[in-house]
């Protein structure tokens, strides 16, 4: 199992993160390398990847707010 | 590329970014182009930062999020039929208008390390929008505008009515920070028309949009009603 972690380091802390949108469902199959979700800081999107290739599990619904090193989700 | 032929929008364009052709793309290619630039200069496309200015022909572009919602298929189909294809971009906000009135300005830098500079950076992208556009003849500042569709804190706002939406789209590929900044600035157009092409669509999503076409604006409609007010 491998998390998939809010980065670090891309905005400022001060900053209101959230993830906007996953853009797959818990339970599908994801790809290395592949975009899975947008995080919105005000207008600026940035994507989270997913850094292996398995089935997609959702800990933190869209629309939630998130501080870096969260762990998003995990991929079994 | 074929190039717009509106002299307005030339003009704003030449006052951008002088002597960057516009390009008048058609549809939903001319939106992945942006995102395409992106990830060529990551991949070390030096050649490709810098400028690109661009219109489109008339269509909704919304966001992934609302994409992603139960009724985009045919809220999309319905808007196609109105004259409103939709087509789907990777940078934040709500739906917007591309037409021909509107020009596209997309900015494209990379860096390595800090992260912390995407702030800063896309700042200073709308900071010098606004003052191209003061060159031009029409105050600006950056700020929200109650009521607009996109809205942001880096509006470009004249005399409190939103003249052009801003947002930016950060990728990281190893240690490299690719920045795309872009805006759709209003310049020739009917806004009341954009406003409800926009309201219908969403609605028929399941949101309750509630925008204002007093608040939206284009530079030839300032132009022409009070060229002098200043803003703060």
């Amino acid at each position: 199992m491998t998390d998939v972690v809010i980065p670090s380091g891309l905005w400022s802390a001060d900053d209101e993160a959230a993830i906007s949108a996953w853009l797959y469902a818990d339970g599908d199959a994801v790809a290395e390398g592949a975009i899975i979700a947008e995080i919105m800081v005000e207008k600026s999107s940035f994507e989270l990847i997913a850094p292996v290739s398995g089935t997609l599990r959702i800990e933190i619904a869209a629309e939630t707010p998130v501080r870096a090193g969260a762990v998003a989700a995990r991929i079994v | 590329m074929p190039t717009s032929d509106d002299a307005f929008v030339h003009r704003v364009a030449e006052a951008i970014a002088s002597g960057v052709a516009v390009e008048a793309g058609d549809g939903s290619a001319a939106i992945d182009t942006d995102t395409q630039r992106l990830d060529a200069l990551l991949r070390g496309g030096d050649s490709v930062s810098g400028w690109r200015l661009w219109t489109n022909s008339q269509c909704l572009v919304t966001t992934r999020r609302f994409a992603a919602t139960p009724r985009f298929a045919d809220a999309a189909l319905a808007s196609t039929r109105r004259g409103w294809p939709v087509f789907v971009r990777v940078s934040g906000g709500t739906t917007v208008v591309h037409r021909p009135g509107i020009l596209n300005a997309s900015y494209f830098e990379a860096w390595r390390g800090d992260g912390g500079e995407v702030t800063r950076r896309f700042r200073i992208f709308c900071e010098h929008l606004a003052t191209s556009i003061r060159s031009v003849g029409v105050s600006t500042c950056l700020g929200h505008v109650d009521g607009s569709y996109c809205d942001g804190s880096l509006n470009l706002v004249s005399g409190g009515q939103k003249l052009a939406g801003t947002a930016s789209l950060v990728r990281r590929r190893g240690d490299t920070i690719g920045l795309l900044s872009h805006a759709s600035i209003g310049v020739t157009g009917q806004v009341a028309v954009d406003v409800e092409a926009i309201e219908r669509f969403e609605a028929e999503l399941g949101f309750q949009p509630s925008y204002s076409e007093d608040v939206h604006t284009t530079l030839e409609q300032r132009l022409m009603s009070a060229p002098a007010r200043a803003d703060p």
